[in-house]
């Protein structure tokens, strides 16, 4: 007995891997891993560039220059959308996999509630038959005012701003980076709020300009890979279809094969829920054969059911205690600067004069300060001198009678990194010079 | 007007960060950057920061702030900027800035003390700053790079690394 996974549970793995990969990542950053880097406008993938295209095209149309580096980057997504839609959107950006757990929420308390209540049903932004295509003419509008906005007004990429995403991965970028607390990541909460309040998917359904050029890219293919309907397995009744409760983007999943569906984002739960009644929708591209890959992937996965349960739970436990590993063991090792030892000398000149004298060796240069604090001492700090710090001048601990024995003096070290050290120390023991006089050597 | 208002309203830093080394002009370089905080990943010194607060021009952008950690001058951000905003430049060619000395202030110009600080750290050693008579350090401005080694060192805070940009006449990275 097999069966087949989910293709929501693989959809929904994939966003979990992205949205922990952009907390992980700036985390082995900081521990000088750096195979994979960058956040949602950029990123390098163990030298594979990836790159946001509505980034690259501001760059562009700023600069009339465009990087090798930029170009395989905008042209990898360009050319995902144009095989296989905007999958982006519903497999790999993190703001989708919010959103939808958003939208998921909101209905399961409502429900609760008011039973039955179709979605897409609300008062305004209502989504009937005819008004199908308004959310990406929204869209579009909206990207357009902006980009002319940007255009006469701004040099930088300033609509990467709106990049909900990009918000995203660039809060965990502040705070594992820099630990600091970014206030950007209200704008995706805030929005998400929105959403719940709302109860539609506002953003990725009408504003998100990041989303524009990739659809637009995806309608030059007119066989991607996209949802198709055969009319005759359906067996919902009329008004009560699986396929549209599923939807998130509160489309109409039967339509879509037939009249250029401009939000569909080939998340495929109307193909999910459509497998529990009739298998009416199914994926389907003339270009990609992908009715048989699938199956072929769906087959190569499919285990049966006693296997699945433990194997499912020692890769989770495998791969997280990897990821655990990584962070732990990956983290910066707590600075172990080699303990320098200080030399004190307490020297005892003719005519009863004391001097202390504090060396202490820095020979790979870690030490950026050293304050020092005795009683006897009169400036605060110890300057460098070619690899080794001196008390400079020299203390003059008493002239004329002994000084009381022992002499202490606490040194504090302030290390590049930031870190601080504090060595005290003790001398009882007076070196005789007392056949030479007193010269201050730096005077 | 607006952006003062934002910068009192955010408390975000103040202005006199320097951009990473091979940064092209201000304008330009603005206009390139693509935000994406790969060279802030890729410093080992954490001295790159992306730049906070809510000005939506400029968030995001890398700065470096000497006092709190100076650039070495290691390039490897240069070398991996996707968009060319941080050009790959030699390292005598860098620009980030100007130290400039106050002699005022400084020990070993006031005769307060013999110290050498700066001068040991320089990574352009001899070439940005000499010891005039074997003690006095002097900064040679044509050849430094501004990197603020120099000022994040200095005990007395008598350096103060200027960046190029609010600099009239002085060039910026040239291409190599």
């Amino acid at each position: 007995m097999t069966r087949k996974p989910s293709l929501t549970t693989l959809r929904r793995s994939c966003q979990l891997f992205v949205a922990l990969l952009f907390i992980v990542i700036p985390v082995l950053n900081r521990s000088d891993y750096s195979h994979v880097y960058g956040n949602y406008l950029s990123f390098h993938l163990f030298g594979i560039p990836l790159a946001d295209p509505l980034a690259i095209l501001q760059l562009t149309v700023k600069n009339l220059y465009l990087t090798i580096d930029n170009l395989v980057g905008v042209m990898l997504p360009l050319i995902l959308a144009f095989l296989l839609g905007t999958v982006f959107c519903s497999w790999l950006c993190v703001y989708g996999l919010f959103s939808e757990w958003t939208h998921r929420l909101r209905h399961t308390i409502i429900r609760g509630k008011t039973a039955g209540a179709p979605t897409g049903n609300g008062s305004f932004l209502k989504t009937g038959p005819g008004e199908r295509r308004n959310g990406f003419f929204v869209k579009l509008a909206v990207f357009t005012v902006g980009f002319v906005a940007f255009f006469l007004f701004s040099t930088t990429p300033v609509l990467n701003q709106l990049s909900t995403a990009a918000w995203y991965s660039r809060f965990f970028q502040y705070l594992f980076g820099q630990d600091v607390v970014s206030l950007g990541i209200f704008f995706p909460l805030g929005l998400l709020g929105l959403e719940f309040l709302t109860g539609k998917r506002l953003w990725c359904r009408f504003v998100c300009p990041q989303s524009v050029l990739i659809i637009l890219v995806r309608q030059l293919n007119r066989k991607r890979l996209q949802v198709a309907f055969q009319p005759e397995k359906c067996i919902c009744r009329p008004g009560h279809e699986r396929c549209e409760k599923a939807c998130t983007l509160a489309l109409q999943p039967k339509t879509v094969g037939r009249t250029p569906e401009m939000e569909c984002n080939n998340c495929g739960d109307c193909v999910v829920a459509c497998r529990k009644m009739g298998r009416a929708l199914a994926f389907e591209s003339p270009f990609t054969p992908a009715a048989p890959i699938m199956a072929h992937i769906r087959h190569a996965f499919s285990l049966p059911v006693r296997f699945r349960r433990p194997l499912l739970l020692a890769l989770a436990i495998v791969v997280s205690g990897l990821l655990l590993a990584t962070v732990l063991h990956q983290r910066p090792p707590a600075i172990r600067h080699d303990a320098p030892e200080p030399q004190v000398l307490l020297t005892r000149f003719a005519d009863e004069t004391y001097v202390l004298d504090i060396s202490l060796p820095d020979p790979k240069g870690e030490i950026k300060k050293i304050l020092s604090q005795g009683e006897a001492i009169t400036t605060q700090v110890m300057l460098s001198n070619a690899k080794v710090w001196r008390l400079n001048p020299q203390a003059l601990v008493s002239v004329g009678k002994p000084p009381p024995l022992p002499v202490k003096t606490v040194l504090t070290l302030l290390y590049h990194e930031g870190d601080r050290r504090t060595i005290t120390l003790t001398t009882g023991t007076v070196t005789d010079r007392s056949g030479t006089a007193y010269e201050d050597p730096w005077f | 007007m607006l952006r003062t208002i934002l910068a009192i309203f955010t408390g975000s830093p103040e202005n006199k960060f320097l951009r990473p080394p091979g940064a092209r002009a201000e304008k330009e370089f603005l206009s390139r950057c693509l935000q994406c905080g790969q060279c802030a990943q890729v410093c080992i010194f954490d001295c790159i920061r992306m730049r906070r607060g809510f000005d939506v021009f400029t968030a995001g952008t890398p700065e470096i702030n000497p006092k709190e950690a100076p650039c070495h001058l290691c390039l490897r951000c240069s070398a991996i900027c996707p968009s060319d905003a941080l050009m790959d430049v030699p390292i005598e060619k860098v620009r980030m800035g100007t130290a400039r000395l106050d002699r005022k202030k400084c020990y070993t110009w006031t005769e307060f003390l013999l110290c050498r600080s700066c001068y040991e750290r320089c990574p352009i050693k001899w070439r940005a700053m000499k010891l005039e008579r074997g003690e006095y350090p002097v900064i040679i401005e044509e050849a430094c790079a501004g990197c603020g080694l120099c000022e994040h060192v200095c005990p007395a805070n008598a350096i103060v690394v200027t960046p190029t940009r609010f600099q009239e006449g002085r060039e910026p990275d040239s291409a190599a």
